[in-house]
């Protein structure tokens, strides 16, 4: 092994390591600004400058950018270097304005800790500091260019590792400036990434702008529940418990139990690295907004009737024991203990198969995936978009999984190829990380075919990984899970639409054999065969395509319970309504996309009389003479362990999470245990014909409305919060200007569709990403109620009537 | 026997010796309610918090009172400035001020951590009360405490120590005085310099109740 | 009095010298037949090797040996750079080649090609000198007409291609890294070293980058051989050299001398001397960046070593004659202003010591004479910035304006500077 002489001791390196890398493993202390292990070395701040004498010259190199070379001497510690450090701080302090007080990163400012160590205590400086601005960038960011040191941190993460285009440097020298254009706003969705980048406090949240202090808050580790890639987070509560565990009680509020002050991204190098999304990071406002306090009970003259959960348990139990058929949908939301807890009161206590939590859609009687390859899940990894040499997506990641965005950029600087198929342009065909291949509405299985026959060449013996979500065309995902079980190369990443979706399929809350699925349960809760259902965690009204449908099953159901967080309209239907905990304040187990079962821990106390969904069902199961004695998720879960099989080996509670302190620079590996899914299946199965009728080709001609998923209006949680309402483009319907245009609309301008003899209105907003001839609406139907005439996921629009003047949503 | 003797006489002796020396310096119990004896001018009771002089909050909400209190006994929240109608002079202000008496120790480090010079130390020490919440003053107890302590002036804690003398404000100087005499002091300990003379002397100074009275807006 | 040696700037006498015609009837373009038809990309190398000619940008880099670190094996494609910003202050020496003799620079480019094995070239054009552009951008579309460039060059099989690039007016942009982002099409900021852009260059390919003098020698060591051409000058300078003179003298302009030929002093003589009625005050020998000589070091052999004995640099070979008309505390401060406004930014010694040293000048300006702190302070600022700046740009400033205060140290105290 070579070496180099470090302090005078004889320290061994392996072949491309860095003098910084050698410095920390060996614990010199080496302040940095610029450098962050997730980003390409920048080498600008000079502040890791360090002694190093190489044949005989003598001089200060920066230990970030210098790789060691064999008899390399290095001191961390000489005078020169010790001058060098207390030179570039008070040339770095020159401007910085002393507002730590007011400062919001005052606490956890790598400035003020460097400062400490190694700074000056006096300015020299006698003339006015460089000012500059407050710039308000969006709804999620403030820029406070004054307190910038220009290490280039956060340009250096938002065009290499966002992939975004919209994060300039003006000018140059003393008045570097970095942020957007004038009067934009970031367009960006891992742009919350820079407040943590920043090495100071000159990029903050909006969302914990100046609430509370750094040394004030408890960091919970959890997993974010947004989306079904797990990203791994830091939440930060105020106070966890109402009672600290020491005899006195902490001066403080009762609303602080319920308060999420920030989310922050959490190391894990297998799911999202370092970086999570503006969703996972912002979405949490809602938790104290419009919640279900205790159970309610409606009463005969249609009156709410505040109870206590014993009585509402025993009434609902009484109930559910006369009931014949019932039945029970939700949005795969919760953890897999409550799945399982649910799995048990209906699979093994009333011993009836109609739970699902598939949208009414796509229930399908075959789960195509499973039809073709064995088992209903990805075969492939989120680490595989880093080796996929051809990466063919399907359908809109940046709306459903964004987090897996920050990989495809980094696969398509690699010099991966990537298409997108979609019928839009969505963001990476957009920006040029990916190759749009449109596909018609209606006819997708038959543009997704030819476009395999077209580009047979370019697929040819690479490894290819198909991300493809559960919501598109199931003959398209058919084919993909035939070509993946045949195919050794390619590899299949299943992107699931809802949360926990994974998890739910795996420990069994989906109909088989013989049960309803979600789209048979409503037609039974229409014609009364079902006499009891439970909706949990979903909103049927605003999800659900089909919306009359769904309002005559919920008014001919006897009796509707609600498990729910919110006073959503369904609540309206229910005969009763319990309070369930919302994700961040449950603990328990979920899976993501890929099959890791992750511990989320519980950040926040429940709100008021909230209970997790799994004690909610643990009572029903009790009340119905079944057997449940869990105490904790953590009783749940091993018995999971006992009865489903791929979960035999997990401990996902038995988690140990690493200090968040400054050696968290130094990448660590986590080793994360995943679902073990047997690769035999592969060989073994025979790939069974996929039972739908070949599909028909049904094109529209003319306005097609179009729904699709939205990154903040899609989420079942993110919609709600005050603070993502400017990206959250309410009754808005997406159009390209040539279609606009064509109609005689303005960007903004207000109009009537006529759609199937009903009438909405909405607001036009110009994309230029949309082709003509597609209206695209996004996100939950909670302000239009488009799917009374949606069907499935298009429609024929068959006028436009435009309405006054333009009106900005 | 004889030396239980010896040992009653003894404190006989002790006892009879304090109350001749009470008689003869005149000291006696206070009828306390009617009667209130005047505090040292450094005593410490309950916070209180300082206006600038347009009335404006002097606290900006950083909390760094809140992390220096030993028993975490203050809880702030802060918030955004309003421009329109600005609550302090910083960008940001405490919207939550939360001072809890039976959790203080009356120590004083939260006035010697405050940056802005906000949080002074009154000689309000009569606050009991039969309701546990009523201990539990909010920033509007806080602001007006002021007024409320019978005519005395609010105390500074040691604030001063640690800060270079061309970095004082205003309500500071009183303190470097202070801190001077009691160089001073330290300095001539055992020589015959008394403590008690060290006071007469500073509250017999003209200059320092001016000080005093400039910094109080009185 | 020591004579010329006039070899490159012998192709920019006659009239009409840019074109192409009156290039090729001096002899022009015959290197690059040797180069092409009888010279392998090795021979080539050696025989600038064997010439120890240097580059004249201002590092003085050995030609040679920058070439020879080219992977001769890399798959890929690779480029020759020209580095045709020659924004340093005082500087004009390129402006003479690029303008009146540009066929030269281009056949040196062709044959750089040649060496390292690169089919495409770029020059990067300062953007001061977009009224040269045109007249490079015809320059080589006569080079295309004749054959001299494009596919199959007189049917020898080589390619090559050439391109010029107006750049934006930033002094950074000088440095060859930061020269390669600019011409990528992104901010010019200089690129940390290693690797170097014989390694890792333009778009991440072997790339070599050369001053616009150092690849027009490259022909005429070519057509007279390594060995005549390491036969001129001194033995760590060889070769001629243009010297771009400007100040206070009468005869200023761009004159080329063997190295070693000729002192400092001679040099002035043969520009016609002072200039009527002035009071010599310093020479800045090569360009801005360039540590000030006095009247004592006006002795100096014009070589890179002998002037880097006395504490300055050749650089870029413009000489700068001051005379007492020249106000010192406004020159210091220029200078700074000069530098604190060029800086890109990237490394903090540069950006706020150039900065934060303006500020101080600014204010000594305005009072008319520096006291003791203020020189302390200066110095204090310069060994802050010195040895710890990104690139050269910051090194550059820290070294002219710690000269000029340490200097004049006297004047600028007592208050004695003469003011017309």
């Amino acid at each position: 092994m070579p070496k180099i002489e470090l302090n005078g001791r004889e320290v061994e390196f392996r072949e491309g390591e860095t003098l910084l890398n050698i410095a920390w493993r060996e614990g010199e202390n080496v302040p940095v600004f610029c450098y962050h292990p997730k980003l390409p070395v920048f080498a600008g701040c000079r502040m890791c400058l360090v002694e190093v004498e190489m044949r005989g010259r003598k001089g200060l190199m920066p230990a970030c950018g210098t790789k060691a070379m064999d008899g390399m001497k290095v001191w961390t510690n000489s005078e020169a270097t010790k001058f060098a450090q207390h030179s570039v701080l008070e040339l770095l302090l020159l401007n910085h304005p002393l507002d730590c007080p007011n400062c919001d990163a005052g606490g956890e400012c790598d400035l003020q800790e460097i400062t400490f160590m190694h700074g000056p205590t006096r300015s020299r400086y006698k003339f006015p500091k460089r000012k500059f601005e407050i710039r308000d960038v969006g709804p999620f960011i403030d820029l406070y260019p004054t307190r910038c040191i220009q290490c280039y941190r956060c340009a250096t993460f938002y065009w290499t590792i966002g992939g975004g285009k919209d994060w300039a440097v003006f000018d140059r020298g003393w008045y570097t400036l970095f942020g957007p254009e004038k009067d934009k706003f970031l367009n960006n969705e891992f742009s919350g990434n820079l407040i943590e980048v920043c090495p100071l406090g000159a990029i903050t949240g909006k969302d914990y702008k100046f609430f509370t202090r750094p040394w004030e808050i408890e960091s919970v580790p959890t997993i974010s529940p947004e989306d079904s890639l797990g990203a791994n987070v830091y939440v930060d509560v105020r106070r966890r418990k109402p009672f600290s565990r020491g005899p006195f009680v902490k001066a403080g509020r009762r609303e602080d139990l319920h308060k999420i002050i920030r989310i922050n991204g959490r190391e894990n190098p297998d799911i999202n690295e370092f970086w999570i999304t503006d969703r996972d990071r912002f979405s949490h406002e809602y938790n104290n907004i419009n919640r279900v306090d205790y159970p309610h009970l409606k009463t005969e003259d249609g009156s709410w009737f505040k109870s206590n959960w014993n009585v509402a348990l025993d009434w609902i139990a009484t109930n559910l024991k006369k009931a014949k058929n019932p039945a029970i949908i939700s949005g795969a939301r919760g953890t897999n203990e409550s799945a399982y807890a649910a799995r048990k009161l209906f699979k093994e206590t009333l011993l009836i198969n109609n739970l699902d939590f598939r949208k009414p859609h796509l229930a399908l009687k075959n789960d195509p995936i499973k039809a073709t390859l064995g088992y209903s899940s990805s075969n492939g990894s989120v680490a595989d978009i880093d080796r996929a040499e051809v990466i063919i997506i399907v359908g809109d990641v940046r709306e459903t999984v964004p987090g897996i965005g920050i990989r495809l950029v980094r696969a398509s600087r690699r010099g991966a190829k990537l298409f997108v198929l979609n019928p839009y342009k969505e963001r990476y065909s957009y920006e040029g990380w990916a190759e749009w291949v449109p596909m018609r509405v209606g006819g997708e299985y038959k543009d997704f075919v030819s476009f395999l026959s077209d580009r047979k060449d370019e697929l040819m013996d690479k490894s290819v990984l198909f991300i493809i979500s559960d919501d598109s065309d199931p003959n398209i995902q058919s084919f993909i899970g035939r070509d993946v079980a045949l195919n050794e190369r390619h590899k299949l990443l299943l992107l699931r639409t809802l949360p926990n979706a994974q998890g739910f399929i795996d420990v069994g809350f989906s109909p088989e054999p013989d049960g309803l699925n979600t789209k048979e349960i409503l037609e039974g809760c229409r014609n009364g065969s079902i006499d009891f259902l439970i909706i949990w965690e979903v909103e049927p009204l605003w999800e659900y395509f089909d919306r009359e449908t769904v309002e005559e099953a919920l008014r001919n159901t006897p009796f509707v319970l609600v498990l729910t967080s919110f006073w959503d309209p369904s609540t309206e239907y229910a005969s009763a309504v319990l309070p369930i905990t919302t994700p961040y304040e449950e603990e328990g187990t979920r899976t993501n996309l890929e099959g890791y079962v992750q511990y989320c821990k519980d950040a926040l106390w429940p709100y008021e009389g909230s209970r997790p969904a799994w004690w909610i069902f643990k009572q029903l199961i009790i009340r119905l003479g079944g057997d449940a004695s869990w105490r904790s998720a953590k009783d749940v879960f091993s018995e999971i362990k006992d009865v489903i099989i791929p979960y035999k080996d997990l401990d996902p509670y038995d988690v140990k999470y690493e200090e968040r302190d400054f050696p968290d620079y130094i990448p660590t590996i986590r080793k994360l245990k995943r679902v073990f899914r047997s690769d035999k299946a592969r060989y073994e199965f025979v790939p069974e014909e996929f039972e739908i009728a070949p599909p028909e080709e049904r094109h529209i001609k003319g306005r097609i409305l179009y729904w699709s998923h939205h990154i903040y209006k899609g989420s079942y949680w993110a919609f709600r919060n005050p603070l993502q309402k400017p990206y959250i483009h309410d009754k808005t319907v997406f159009v390209s200007p040539e279609e606009g245009m064509k109609e005689g609309l303005k960007d903004g301008d207000r109009v009537i569709l006529k759609v199937k003899n009903m009438e909405f209105e909405v607001f036009i907003r110009y994309d230029e990403r949309i082709p003509a001839g597609l209206w695209v609406f996004k996100g939950l139907f909670y302000d239009v109620p488009l799917n009374k005439v949606l069907k499935e996921r298009y429609a024929e629009i068959e006028d436009v009537i435009p309405v006054g003047d333009a009106v900005k949503s | 026997m004889l030396e239980g003797l010896k040992a009653m006489l003894q404190g006989l002796i002790i006892t009879f010796k304090h109350f001749l020396l009470n008689i003869a310096t005149n000291r006696f119990t206070v009828q306390y309610p009617k009667k209130r004896r005047k505090l040292p001018d450094r005593a410490r009771w309950a916070l209180s918090l300082q206006w600038h002089e347009d009335l404006t909050e002097r606290c900006v909400g950083c909390q760094l009172c809140a992390a220096i209190c030993p028993s975490e006994a203050i809880y702030i929240e802060g918030a955004v400035n309003p421009l329109d109608s600005p609550v302090g002079k910083g960008e940001r202000y405490a919207m939550t001020w939360i001072w809890d008496a039976t959790r203080c120790l009356y120590c004083g480090f939260c006035v010697e951590a405050c940056p802005e010079e906000a949080i002074v130390m009154t000689k309000i020490y009569e606050m009991a009360t039969d309701r546990r919440e009523d201990l539990i003053w909010h920033k509007e107890r806080l602001y007006e405490a002021k007024k409320q302590q019978f005519g005395e002036k609010p105390t500074f804690a040691w604030m001063g120590f640690y800060r270079k003398r061309e970095e004082m404000g205003k309500p500071i100087e009183l303190a470097r005085i202070w801190h001077e005499q009691e160089e001073k002091y330290y300095k001539n300990r055992g020589k015959g310099f008394d403590m008690h003379d060290r006071y007469k002397r500073f509250l017999l100074d003209e200059r320092n109740i001016e000080v005093y009275k400039e910094d109080l807006g009185e | 009095m020591p004579k010329e040696y006039r070899l490159l700037l012998s192709y920019t006498d006659a009239k009409d010298s840019h074109a192409i015609d009156t290039y090729i009837s001096l002899g022009g373009y015959e290197s690059l037949r040797k180069a092409l038809f009888d010279m392998s990309p090795q021979d080539i190398i050696e025989e600038v090797k064997k010439s120890k000619l240097r580059g004249r940008g201002g590092a003085g880099f050995p030609t040679g040996l920058k070439w020879d670190f080219v992977p001769k094996d890399h798959p890929g494609p690779k480029y020759v750079v020209c580095n045709a910003d020659e924004g340093e202050p005082g500087t004009f020496k390129d402006r003479e080649i690029l303008y009146k003799a540009p066929h030269l620079l281009i056949e040196g480019m062709i044959i750089a090609g040649k060496a390292i094995g690169a089919n495409e070239g770029y020059i990067y054009l300062r953007y001061e000198y977009i009224w040269i552009f045109q007249r490079l951008k015809d320059a080589i579309k006569e080079a295309y007409n004749k054959g001299f460039l494009g596919k199959n060059i007189l049917g020898s099989g080589f390619d090559f291609d050439l391109y010029v690039y107006l750049g934006a007016g930033a002094y950074i942009c000088g440095e060859e890294t930061a020269l390669l982002d600019s011409l990528e099409g992104k901010r010019g900021l200089p690129r940390l070293k290693p690797p170097y852009p014989a390694q890792f260059g333009l778009y991440g390919k072997p790339t070599v980058v050369n001053n616009v003098e150092t690849l027009a020698t490259v022909p005429i060591i070519i057509n007279k051989g390594g060995e005549w051409y390491s036969s001129l000058g001194t033995e760590e300078s060889t070769g001629t050299r243009l010297l771009a003179v400007s100040g206070a003298i009468k005869k200023p302009g761009v004159y080329e001398f063997e190295l070693g030929s000729i002192t400092l002093r001679e040099l002035i003589e043969y520009c016609g001397g002072m200039k009527e009625g002035s009071e010599f005050l310093g020479v800045i020998p090569g360009g801005i960046s360039a540590p000030i000589l006095k009247e004592e070091d006006l002795d100096t052999p014009i070589t890179m070593e002998d002037i880097a004995k006395k504490g300055s640099m050749l650089g870029s070979g413009a000489i700068m004659v001051l005379d007492r008309s020249v106000k010192i505390l406004s020159l210091i401060r220029r200078t700074s202003e000069f530098f604190a406004f060029e800086s890109c930014g990237k490394c903090t010694p540069c950006r706020d010591g150039t900065a934060w040293m303006t500020r101080i000048l600014v204010d000594v300006e305005k009072r008319g004479f520096m006291t003791e702190e203020d020189v302390d302070m200066i110095n204090s600022i310069v060994n802050e910035i010195k040895g710890k700046c990104f690139c050269a740009l910051g090194e550059a400033a820290q070294m002219s304006v710690g000269a000029f205060v340490n200097k004049y140290k006297d004047e600028l105290i007592t208050n004695k500077v003469k003011r017309p």
